[in-house]
């Protein structure tokens, strides 16, 4: 009995090899085939995708628990980045309330959500300290989070972002806290490498976002 | 002495009578505070204006017993950025809709004296022209669960 298995085990496992050997053979050139097939570009709805993604320099800010926020955190994860304050009250929790709802939506597949978060940067640091950008934006998802920092290093992010901001004078001089800052209301959408991939323009709608995403991510994948 | 006193009330009561029988022209629907965190220090309030009348129609000002203050503000798209800018008063042409609505023109309900929930209401005077104010029932509400359907709208 045990001479008939040996006798058999020879070409069995010179078959198996000679498969294998195939195999890998024609797994290497449709590797090399699909990787010079250029992988069609998303056609985005709301977004512009930024090719190749753009690398930023070190933000170096806080976020809501004052813990140092920068380069190393937004790696591995996606992000979706918007500029306001928490003394905005139409564009930016009409923006808020679309980050809900997209989150909302992430999460049927957890391990898309696990994936993204929310991030609100401050334009206006002076009055959004931490606590208070706390309390903000997690009202809207307790995951969100709220970055502030040096007035120098927020200018520097929203910069390489393409965001810009002014703050507008008091129209009161005996009310000097009574001021609005004018931002812009793209939303940035940083990849896992913390490079920003893609920019929507406002008015964002959530189906819209959620659907460009997940286009933006496929082509990511499919690259990566 | 009772004489001046019935007569002033009989002109009062002529004067809001006068008041009531003058249709009001201005109708506001859709009025909507939009919910926010409890600290927030100013909300945004929505809503339609109509003007129903053959004249032009001016607000004012507005106030709330829960805020601070109450102004118009619009928000427009400028230079790539979006700009907010205080409006001290809204004209309406006759017959003209003007739509308050997120990313154009809204309230700005300043520093709430209470915390506002889903479901309450706010009450908000209109100042419509130096004599006439209507006074609207406004109600927060999440952006999720759309508009009210149903409005209150007293007039003075």
């Amino acid at each position: 009995m045990s001479q008939i298995l040996e006798k058999r085990k020879t070409p069995f496992t010179r078959r198996y090899l000679m498969l294998g050997i195939l195999s890998l053979t024609l797994g290497i050139a449709l590797g090399i085939y699909t990787a010079n097939i250029p992988v069609p570009k998303p056609s985005l709805l709301s977004s512009t995708l930024l090719e190749p993604a753009k690398a930023i320099a070190e933000p170096g800010l806080v976020d809501h628990n004052n813990q140092p926020f920068g380069l190393k955190e937004l790696r591995g994860k996606w992000h979706f980045v918007f500029f306001g304050y928490t003394h905005c009250p139409d564009v930016c929790p009409t923006t808020l309330f679309t980050f809900k709802s997209v989150a909302k939506q992430l999460k049927a597949s957890p391990e898309l959500y696990n994936q993204t978060r929310f991030i609100l940067t401050s334009v206006d640091p002076e009055r959004d300290q931490a606590n208070v950008l706390k309390q903000y934006v997690q009202y809207y998802n307790p995951d969100f989070i709220g970055l502030t920092g040096e007035p120098k290093k927020i200018y520097n992010f929203s910069r390489a972002l393409g965001i810009i901001f002014a703050r507008n004078k008091p129209e009161n001089k005996n009310e000097p806290d009574n001021y609005q800052v004018d931002h812009s209301a793209s939303v940035l959408l940083l990849n896992p490498e913390g490079k920003l991939q893609a920019v929507f323009s406002a008015p964002i709608k959530p189906d819209v976002l959620l659907k460009d995403f997940q286009s933006i991510i496929t082509y990511y994948e499919a690259r990566h | 002495m009772r004489l001046l006193q019935t007569l002033i009330l009989f002109l009062n009561l002529l004067s809001s009578t006068l008041l009531l029988a003058d249709s009001n022209p201005l109708k506001i629907s859709h009025a909507v505070v939009q919910a926010g965190p409890p600290t927030a220090q100013v909300l945004a309030g929505y809503m339609v204006l109509e003007n129903t009348s053959d004249k032009t129609v001016t607000l004012k000002g507005a106030s709330s017993p829960l805020f601070k203050a109450v102004e118009f503000h619009q928000t427009s798209h400028e230079g790539g950025m979006m700009r907010m800018k205080k409006q001290n008063r809204i004209v309406l042409a006759p017959h003209a809709k003007l739509v308050f609505k997120p990313g154009s023109y809204h309230l700005m309900l300043i520093k709430p004296k209470k915390v506002l929930q889903p479901g309450n209401s706010v009450a908000v005077t209109f100042q419509i022209t130096d004599t006439k104010t209507a006074t609207v029932k406004f109600t927060v509400k999440l952006p999720d669960s759309g508009m009210s359907e149903h409005q209150h709208h007293h007039h003075h």
